[in-house]
């Protein structure tokens, strides 16, 4: 299974070496796109099917707090898993973050292995309860027990 | 400068450095003698400030072999293929990523608001010349000095 992933970051260098690191990952990626601030992100996400987010927090124009919030005020984005990556590690700011609902939390700097612990572990959550809603509409598709990524 | 601030400096860019270009380095207690600097004939420099309760601008002198080797390892791609723009913003995110670490440690609620790095090269540098109202502090590393200035 592969997935469309959003990185946001204001470095383009760092946009870079996440999309590296989790093409490192194993985790099947279909497309990778980038954006460099929160409001950038809303427009590529108009746009594209996008099944997860990576984003800084403290970025120009529009923050990944903001960007947060604002799609999960939308009926369609809110449920796209956002991972927080950011050297930000305050408790206010990580607080904040998980009342908003973010997915998970990665402090810069990071190793390869915990990007992916986390998305293996954010994708999942996020499928799972996508095909909990599909089969109780009535759909045709079966769960599948098994996650190959 | 206050032991504390140059002990959590140095573990933060130790965190960084290991972690992210698998590059260890190592806060020195006193500043080398003048006969030990080996300077470069080319430094990126890279500064970043932080506001709130603690105020401080930090100035980051990467020797350009180091430089080149930090972009390597964190692009993943060959030295020869990296941009002076590509070197230019990884010194700014090593800036970026030290300083902001060590903001975690130092002030945990996030009340500091840390600023935009900003990098450029400079083809001079000495550590003498360095701002002089500055705390200056170095790292050693296999590529050499790492210099910071701290003025807060």
């Amino acid at each position: 299974m592969a997935f469309n992933i959003l990185v946001v970051d204001d470095s383009e260098t760092m946009r870079a070496v996440i999309k590296r690191t989790v093409g490192m990952t194993g985790i099947g990626v279909g497309e990778m796109l980038e954006a460099g601030n929160g409001k950038e992100a809303l427009e590529v996400l108009a746009d594209a099917w996008i099944d997860v987010v990576l984003s800084d927090i403290n970025m120009p124009e529009m923050g990944g707090i903001e960007l947060l919030k604002k799609m999960k005020e939308d009926d369609v984005l809110q449920n796209i898993p956002v991972i927080f990556i950011s050297t930000e590690s305050s408790h206010t700011r990580m607080d904040e973050a998980k009342k908003l609902g973010v997915a998970a939390y990665v402090k810069k700097p990071f190793m390869p292995e915990t990007i992916k612990e986390i998305m293996i572990d954010v994708l999942s959550k996020a499928y799972a309860s996508r095909i909990n809603e599909v089969s109780e509409e009535g759909g045709d598709n079966q769960v599948d027990d098994e996650m190959d990524f | 400068m206050e032991q504390g601030i140059k002990v959590k400096i140095g573990e933060s860019a130790a965190e960084v450095f290991s972690t992210m270009y698998f590059m260890p380095v190592q806060v020195l207690e006193d500043i080398p003698s003048e006969e030990n600097w080996n300077l470069d004939t080319r430094y990126i420099s890279a500064k970043i400030s932080f506001t709130g309760p603690m105020n401080a601008a930090v100035c980051f002198f990467f020797p350009s072999i180091m430089a080149k080797n930090i972009a390597e390892r964190f692009l993943g791609i060959d030295a020869a293929d990296i941009s002076e723009q590509q070197a230019l913003d990884t010194m700014k995110e090593a800036a970026n990523m030290v300083i902001g670490s060590f903001l975690g440690k130092v002030d945990p609620e996030g009340v500091c608001k840390l600023g935009i790095p900003i990098a450029e090269f400079i083809s001079e540098f000495s550590p003498v010349g360095s701002d002089s109202d500055a705390e200056l502090l170095a790292l050693i590393s296999e590529f050499g000095y790492l210099w910071i200035t701290y003025s807060g």
